[in-house]
């Protein structure tokens, strides 16, 4: 067998050796307490008390139990603590259990029974398959006898004169287990060492094969020191790193390319490698970029398993390492790819959603040009005038005021201001009537543009409302000129999640369309009928006009982007409020019977449990 | 073999071992000292005394127990292997001895439950140590043996010491004289508790309390 056999048989035999040792230093520990505890026991059964006369005391046998015994265990189970498996362990382990034996053959009374404990303790030293661990023990028995036989012969012996040499009878007997014992501990010995060299010998011809397969292996191979130095690699790692690895004195994080972003990475190896086995996984992936000799890159994805020995420190890593370049490139390819994409997209998006405010404020700019409108008739036509006409002609007669009182023009005045009072009263409400609907279209418009920031940023703003109230704030905005109000059944009470700003500018829009769908209508003859019905988490808005109609040709595209009948229309509109309709999980349909009969436009919105 | 690689011991734990080993001899030592200390082995008479009853046909051997004391146990046992080795030749005398002041029934302990065991022993009270006092036996386990003619031929333990059963001089003395030859001893230690409180004038003057 060679050297380094040799050694790995030595090194196998000592690790299984240390693991017999420890086992059998904790099953001492237990029976060191089980003694104890028996020890306890029997002096309080055989010897509880000792008497005199009627009066009694504790025995003196309890004390010793507790008081010897308990020093007996200490330092036997300090060493197993603190020192398990060292030779020094078991060899004070088998001085104290022989000690053991003396006091529990003591306490019961000097029993020929107790004494088989001297024997069965060699049997367990036994375990240790050491046979040094006999001489402690004979030397404590033969200490004993020859002590006890010189000072009080008759507590060993029975004989006050017994021979100076009686003691060698009773350690002989001792000799004589421990003999055999010693055998069998040597015999065993050599079959642990002989397993541990056949075991070497196996392993050194696995490692034979092993070595063969690892420098053919398709896959790059490298093993790594636990200071992360390459210590080998094979011939597939060769040819993928060149001729830089190999050399033993390369670390294994000078491989990555030295880029700023692979900083972390190279950091992350070097303690994979060499921290203690507690702290990170067995197992660890990475994928990073090497150095390379040509101008290509060179990616990999490297698997490190660490052989993490008993004692918690990194033994050696192996490394795996896979080029994943092409699969590398193609993915940064297509991110570049898709990057674009999303730009070109978004600025799309962008141009459709500024389609969108433009025309939904466009909607909302034709209610505030109708209320400028009427509120600018109204100043123009007032009787303001009237009231002005009056207070110069007061002021004409202020020297005369009795006699222009009693005068026709004078006595006229009165029901004059009066009527005038009266007609200024109504200008005013009227006036604010047109101004707060102005206040509420700028408010929309404020919204519109709150909710497409909003969107772009983070999503829709959704709130708890009820449909109908919905209904009836778009109709206030989308109040027509001629001041025709429509016809309104309304069943959808009850609040739902909705995005009220959007739901908003779709019915604003539907409402519009309708009146728009019915200008060429006599006045007497437009009708315009909003309903609304909720039905199983599902909340319906129907807005049906008495217009032109839509030809069937003309449903199929009517919700088309840039798609419109009206001569002034853009064709955004119902595009809009049709997306918008799906982003909630809803609908928005179109119906027709034809050309002059009227459409009824139906928005389906579901709440948001029937939604999930 | 020691396949574990060396490790040597601090000194602190060098001077722990000395310490415990030392403290180990020590106290194991003041135990076996303890139980090689005899009671007091009194002097009983040199004859049988006449007010008590005796068989008159060949040795009587008599034993004076406290009830409870626990190194009489071992005299027991030996008693035991004594009437075995003697072999029907030797009429065994048990007395167990009861203080004064102690409670109906006190006698009931584990030394009448052995002796009740024995049927070559006849086992009676001894109220008050009244006849303790009579053979001058002060400590539980003392042997008196007297031959045919009456006359004291033996007196001590039959124990090596104190609660321990084994071979001893006490027993083979007995056994010897039983047999008819001539033993080396015919006083011997005895080992066992006292049969008197140390107030008792006479238990004093004999230290029979030495042995707690």
């Amino acid at each position: 067998m060679d050297a380094s056999l040799q050694a790995r048989a030595d090194s196998l035999f000592s690790e299984r050796y240390d693991s017999v040792a420890c086992r059998t230093d904790r099953m001492f520990a237990a029976l060191f307490l089980l003694q104890y505890l028996g020890c306890i026991a029997g002096a309080l059964l055989l010897s509880p008390q000792t008497w005199v006369g009627g009066s009694s005391e504790v025995h003196v046998h309890v004390i010793s139990a507790v008081g010897v015994g308990g020093l007996l265990l200490s330092l036997p189970l300090y060493l197993v603590v603190t020192r398990p498996g060292c030779a020094s362990t078991r060899y004070v382990i088998a001085g104290a259990q022989m000690l053991f034996s003396a006091l529990l053959i003591h306490v019961t009374g000097g029993r020929i029974e107790t004494h088989f404990h001297v024997f069965g303790s060699l049997a367990f030293l036994a375990f240790y398959r050491d046979w040094r661990v006999f001489l402690p023990a004979t030397l404590v028995v033969c200490v004993d006898h020859i002590a006890r036989g010189a000072i009080w012969p008759e507590s060993i012996y029975g004989v006050s004169a017994a021979s100076h040499w009686r003691w060698v009878e009773h350690a002989a007997w001792v000799v004589f287990e421990a003999g055999f014992l010693t055998v069998s501990c040597i015999r065993s010995e050599a079959e642990m060492r002989s397993l541990a060299e056949s075991q070497a010998v196996r392993e050194g011809s696995q490692e034979e094969r092993y070595r063969g397969l690892y420098d053919e292996a398709p896959v790059a191979y490298l093993t790594v020191s636990p200071a992360g130095r390459i210590t080998s690699a094979n011939a597939r790692a060769s040819q993928l790193l060149g001729e830089r690895v190999g050399l033993g004195d390369m670390c294994l994080e000078e491989l990555l390319e030295p880029r700023p972003e692979l900083v972390e990475q190279a950091a992350l190896l070097s303690q994979i490698l060499i921290a203690p086995g507690g702290s990170i996984e067995q197992v660890h992936v990475i994928e990073t970029r090497l150095r390379s000799e040509t101008p290509e890159e060179l990616w990999v994805r490297m698997t490190i398993v660490r052989e993490v020995g008993s004692e918690g420190v990194v033994r050696e890593s192996r490394v795996l390492l896979e080029d994943v370049s092409a699969r590398k490139l193609a993915t940064l390819e297509l991110e570049e790819t898709s990057a674009k994409l999303r730009e070109a997209s978004w600025r799309a998006g962008m141009a459709e959603v500024a389609s969108n405010v433009l025309h939904n404020v466009g909607n909302v700019l034709n209610s505030v040009n109708t209320s400028v409108g009427v509120l600018v008739e109204g100043s123009e036509g007032s009787r303001v005038s009237d009231l002005k006409r009056a207070s110069l002609l007061l002021r004409e007669h202020a020297q005369d005021l009795p006699a222009f009182a009693a005068s026709k023009q004078g006595r006229a005045l009165p029901e004059f201001l009066t009527q005038l009072t009266s007609t200024l009263e109504e200008e005013r409400r009227r006036h604010r009537g047109e101004l707060k609907h102005l206040q509420e279209s700028v408010a929309h418009i404020h919204d519109i543009i709150a909710s497409q920031q909003a969107t772009a940023a983070v999503g829709a703003v959704e709130e708890l409302v009820a449909l109908d109230d919905l209904v009836r704030e778009a109709i206030a905005l989308a109040e027509e000129e001629s001041g025709l109000k429509p016809v309104c059944d309304l069943d959808s009470p009850e609040p739902i999640v909705l995005d009220r700003c959007k739901v908003t500018q779709i019915l604003v829009n539907l409402i519009r369309n309708g009146w728009d769908a019915m200008e060429e209508v006599p006045r007497a003859e437009r009708r315009l009928e909003i309903k609304t019905r909720a039905s199983r988490g599902s909340h319906r808005v129907e807005v049906r006009d008495a217009g032109c109609g839509i030809a069937p040709e003309d449903l199929v595209k009517i919700f088309g982007h840039g798609y419109t009948t009206k001569p002034k229309g853009n064709g955004f509109g119902l595009h809009s409020a049709a997306n918008s309709a799906k982003e909630f999980g809803g609908d928005l349909v179109a119906e027709s019977a034809g050309l002059g009969q009227g459409t009824c436009f139906t928005l389906t919105l579901l709440s948001r449990e029937v939604m999930a | 073999m020691t396949p574990s690689p060396p490790s040597p011991w601090q000194p602190w734990l060098k001077v722990t071992f000395v310490a415990w080993l030392v403290c180990l001899t020590a106290s194991l030592g003041g135990l076996w000292a303890y139980s090689a200390r005899p009671g007091d082995s009194g002097h009983p008479p040199a004859t049988w005394p006449e007010e008590v009853p005796r068989a008159q046909a060949g040795f009587t051997l008599v034993l004076f127990c406290h009830p409870h004391c626990p190194c009489t146990r071992a005299t027991v046992h030996e008693l035991e292997r004594l009437v075995v080795d003697c072999g029907g030749d030797l009429e065994v005398v048990a007395y167990l001895v009861l203080a004064e002041g102690v409670p109906e029934g006190w006698e009931r302990g584990p030394i009448l439950k052995l002796l009740s065991g024995l049927e070559e022993a006849d086992v009676r009270l001894d109220h008050g140590g009244r006849l303790a006092r009579r053979f001058h036996a002060s400590t539980s386990g003392t042997v008196a043996l007297y031959d045919p003619r009456g006359e004291l031929v033996f007196s001590g333990g039959i124990t090596p010491s104190r609660g321990h059963e084994g071979t001893n001089r006490g027993r083979s003395a007995v056994a010897e004289l039983v047999r008819g030859e001539r033993p080396s001893f015919t006083e011997v230690p005895v080992y066992g508790c006292p049969l008197r409180q140390t107030s008792d004038p006479a238990h004093v003057a004999s230290g029979a309390c030495c042995g707690r």
